[in-house]
């Protein structure tokens, strides 16, 4: 195994429907990548990423993770090394502010100065955002940046990110993509996204599933 | 004080007749079924007689088999309902009710023929009402919370994952909901304990006072029943709630409501 690949799943197979089968033979994903998911609609992309931050279950001969072969048990300790934005997030309607507070309690984060790094990126990239305002007053927008500081505030090993730029103004979007780009270096980004925005976030690799 | 007066079938048979024409009123307005509300007055006079009946004989007889035999069964009865009024059934679901109603109720119970130091812990005169009243409140603190989680958890199904995706343990990104259920849960007993004795006198007081008791005497007896029986809904519904949350993470991972079954 290549020492600059971070995780490769060898034989995976996901059901992601009745009767359909999502079947790749590799599937790998390289440090510090910004890998970019294609496939038409139904093709498996959001099953995928959600079969990566391990929410369902899936078959594979073999899981290595930084060149490490994992048992079925320590799969466990593959999710703290990700975080992953759904297509559908959603938070709970207090004020961001609170928010923040409530997602710095979490276990995972008391090693590390997650509320003090979200401040400091917001202010940096996001800074028009009110977060004394409740998300429910925030606009589409602001509310996928908001979700997308949350998430890559921690800065991770992986960051999975589904249609994460949609409803995004091109403001917003460029704010993201920078923000992503420079603060994120050494973080893998797999992200998903339209056909036409597929240069955003310039990808380093681009992986089909499903038929073309 | 003067002793209640023996109430007859013709009695009994006035106060159906009054519920019955309030189903069928129900019915014509069309705000509910006239069907469930007739079976319900009607189960609930055939059972009240029915253990009236196999009461008058335990009581009699009051043997130690017997009697923890008749505890047991209304304990299976108790799970069997809850079982009953919730949906997803699966073995899993009846193991939990199981730990829910028995680890919390029975030790309950002892505890309270503890504090009114009956003689024997189980005669049938105090383990039947007592524990059953026990039961008999659980069923609805557990019924209501769990059937609060499977209803929402669907409903909110992408609120757990972005939780989770934010890096939550399963427990972490369900505090939400487990909240919002327990309260539920608790609701009912909390709301009585507010009003007892400003509103509504219990009807276990009610019961002692028209028997002749004093009624000071019958006010903390009540307490401690009501202390008791808020012991069974909070532990009970916690432990109910929390188990059946569990089973929508399958190894503290993979979230059921993303899985293609």
């Amino acid at each position: 195994m290549n020492s600059d690949t971070l995780l490769r799943i060898q034989d995976f197979k996901l059901k992601i429907a009745q009767d359909k089968e999502l079947k790749l033979e590799e599937f790998s994903i390289k440090k510090n990548a910004r890998m970019h998911l294609r496939g038409p609609s139904g093709s498996g992309k959001t099953s995928l990423m959600n079969a990566l931050y391990l929410l369902c279950p899936f078959e594979a001969k073999e899981i290595y993770f930084k060149s490490e072969l994992l048992s079925e048990k320590e799969l466990v300790k593959l999710r703290t090394h990700m975080r992953y934005l759904p297509q559908h997030a959603e938070t709970n309607y207090e004020t961001c502010s609170n928010i923040i507070r409530d997602v710095a309690k979490f276990k995972s984060m008391q090693a590390i100065n997650f509320q003090g790094k979200l401040l400091n990126f917001h202010k940096q990239y996001f800074s028009s955002i009110n977060l004394d305002l409740d998300y429910s007053r925030l606009s589409g927008g602001e509310r996928q940046c908001f979700k997308l500081l949350l998430a890559a505030s921690s800065e991770p090993d992986i960051l999975l990110l589904d249609e994460c730029f949609a409803n995004m103004s091109q403001e917003f979007r460029e704010a993201s993509s920078h923000f992503l780009i420079t603060e994120l270096q050494n973080t893998s980004i797999v992200f998903t996204h339209h056909f036409q925005e597929e240069n955003f976030l310039s990808p380093t690799e681009v992986t089909s599933i499903g038929l073309l | 004080m003067s002793t209640p007066a023996e109430i007859s079938n013709l009695t009994l048979i006035y106060v159906s007749a009054m519920c019955l024409a309030l189903a069928i009123l129900g019915h014509w307005l069309e705000i509910t079924k006239a069907k469930s509300i007739i079976l319900s007055v009607l189960r609930a006079l055939i059972q009240l007689l029915l253990i009236g009946h196999i009461l008058k004989f335990v009581f009699v007889q009051d043997h130690l088999y017997l009697n923890l035999s008749l505890a047991l069964f209304m304990t299976l009865a108790s799970i069997v309902t809850v079982y009953s009024r919730l949906e997803n059934k699966n073995l899993y679901l009846f193991k939990n009710i199981f730990i829910s109603i028995v680890v919390v109720a029975w030790p309950t119970y002892l505890l309270l023929a503890y504090f009114i130091q009956v003689p024997n812990t189980f005669q049938a005169a105090t383990l039947i009402p007592l524990l059953g009243m026990l039961l008999g409140n659980s069923i609805n603190g557990i019924t209501i919370g769990i059937k609060r989680v499977q209803e929402d958890i669907h409903e909110r199904k992408d609120y757990i994952a972005t939780m989770l995706g934010l890096g939550a343990s399963w427990q972490e990104a369900t505090n939400l909901l487990m909240r919002s259920s327990f309260d539920l849960a608790i609701t009912p007993i909390i709301n009585t304990m507010m009003i007892v004795g400003i509103v509504s006198l219990p009807g276990m007081m009610t019961g002692q006072i028209i028997a002749g008791r004093d009624p000071l005497i019958s006010a903390k007896y009540q307490f401690l029943i009501l202390g008791c029986i808020f012991i069974t809904i909070f532990l009970g519904s916690l432990i109910g709630i929390y188990l059946q949350l569990r089973w929508y993470f399958i190894n503290h991972l993979y979230f059921r409501e993303f899985m293609h079954e």
